[in-house]
């Protein structure tokens, strides 16, 4: 069966997390810049996630079978999130048709958002 | 002993196998639903990436405090679920009720809390396709944004709605006195149920609330 972690240990782990939402709370107010406000908020929620996986759910002393497991779904998601942005995001790297623009499919940019939701 | 053997499915040899075969099933279930909520986090990725005017206009209508405090609350309801774990583990059956009925009324305040903003976006009428009267600069793409908060939000608040349920039938099957230090492999599911739940709340925070 699995193995008992001590309580002090949860009380840590759950100040931890606390810690680290009132650090992205702040961080928020912080301009970096560019897309880097985004990536400190994503990075300080994959701390968080990881130490509820690892301590709430045990995972830490679990089988190598559970991180395979776990393993299997990052990946599939980084796959999803990979492929898609991959896609959307290097739309307008090459020029495309008038006709295509007329679309107003997300990633093309050759007009500024706001435009393009108005010509609707 | 008695209890241990009703305990046991006659599929496995033991309650070890058992449970390790439980929780590899719960793991192969959250596995589906991170793929499920990967799909809404992707779709906000490519939105936000093309929009990202009207997002932050959009989450400037969010409350971060309450969004904030919503945070803590389900932080402190996945401690109190691992404490009910930890009374399971070693079968302090009293105190696992005591935590169940914790953690179920730590989620009860977190969804008074959604319900509260959900009301007060309906009273300002920002409730896309139901009353959306917004005037300000990027009307269409804070109605995207606000799509996107009632959708990742709603199904999100379902799930805990789902946990509180089975948190309920885990309270009477605990009052019957049917866990054990040998045989608590419900509780341990529950649990790793409501902390998923809890890490997709640790995501929509940042994503929903605090875009600058």
């Amino acid at each position: 069966m699995a193995e008992i972690i001590s309580q002090r240990l949860y009380y840590y782990v759950f100040a931890a997390l606390l810690a680290l939402t009132l650090l992205t709370w702040g961080a928020s107010y912080i301009h970096f810049g560019g897309h880097l406000n985004l990536i400190v908020a994503v990075t300080i929620a994959v701390c968080k996630a990881g130490l509820v996986v690892l301590f709430f759910m045990h995972v830490r002393y679990s089988s190598r079978l559970i991180w395979v497991f776990i393993g299997a779904g990052i990946f599939w998601l980084a796959l999803l999130l990979a492929l898609t942005l991959g896609d959307y995001l290097s739309r307008d790297w090459l020029p495309t048709s008038a006709g295509w623009q007329r679309l107003n499919v997300p990633g093309y940019t050759t007009h500024p958002p706001e435009s393009r939701a108005v010509d609707q | 002993m008695a209890e241990s053997r009703s305990a046991l499915a006659e599929q496995f040899d033991d309650l070890g196998q058992q449970y390790h075969a439980s929780t590899l099933g719960m793991w192969t279930f959250l596995l589906t639903e991170i793929m499920f909520f990967g799909a809404l986090f992707t779709a906000y990725t490519v939105y936000r990436s093309a929009y990202v005017e009207g997002f932050i206009a959009g989450s400037h209508h969010l409350d971060v405090i309450l969004g904030t405090l919503m945070t803590a609350i389900l932080i402190g309801s996945s401690l109190t679920m691992a404490l009910a774990v930890h009374a399971a583990q070693v079968g302090h059956s009293k105190r696992l009720i005591g935590f169940l009925l914790l953690t179920m009324c730590l989620g009860l305040v977190f969804l008074s809390i959604k319900g509260y903003e959900y009301w007060h976006k309906y009273h300002t009428a920002m409730v896309p396709g139901v009353t959306f009267h917004y005037q300000g600069p990027y009307a269409d793409t804070v109605q995207l944004f606000l799509i996107f908060y009632f959708v990742m939000t709603a199904i999100h608040a379902l799930h805990m709605i789902v946990g509180l349920g089975l948190q309920i039938v885990l309270v009477v099957l605990a009052r019957r006195g049917l866990f054990s230090s040998a045989y608590y492999t419900p509780v341990e599911i529950i649990g790793l149920y409501w902390h998923f739940v809890d890490i997709v709340w640790i995501f929509l925070y940042p994503l929903l609330y605090l875009v600058e």
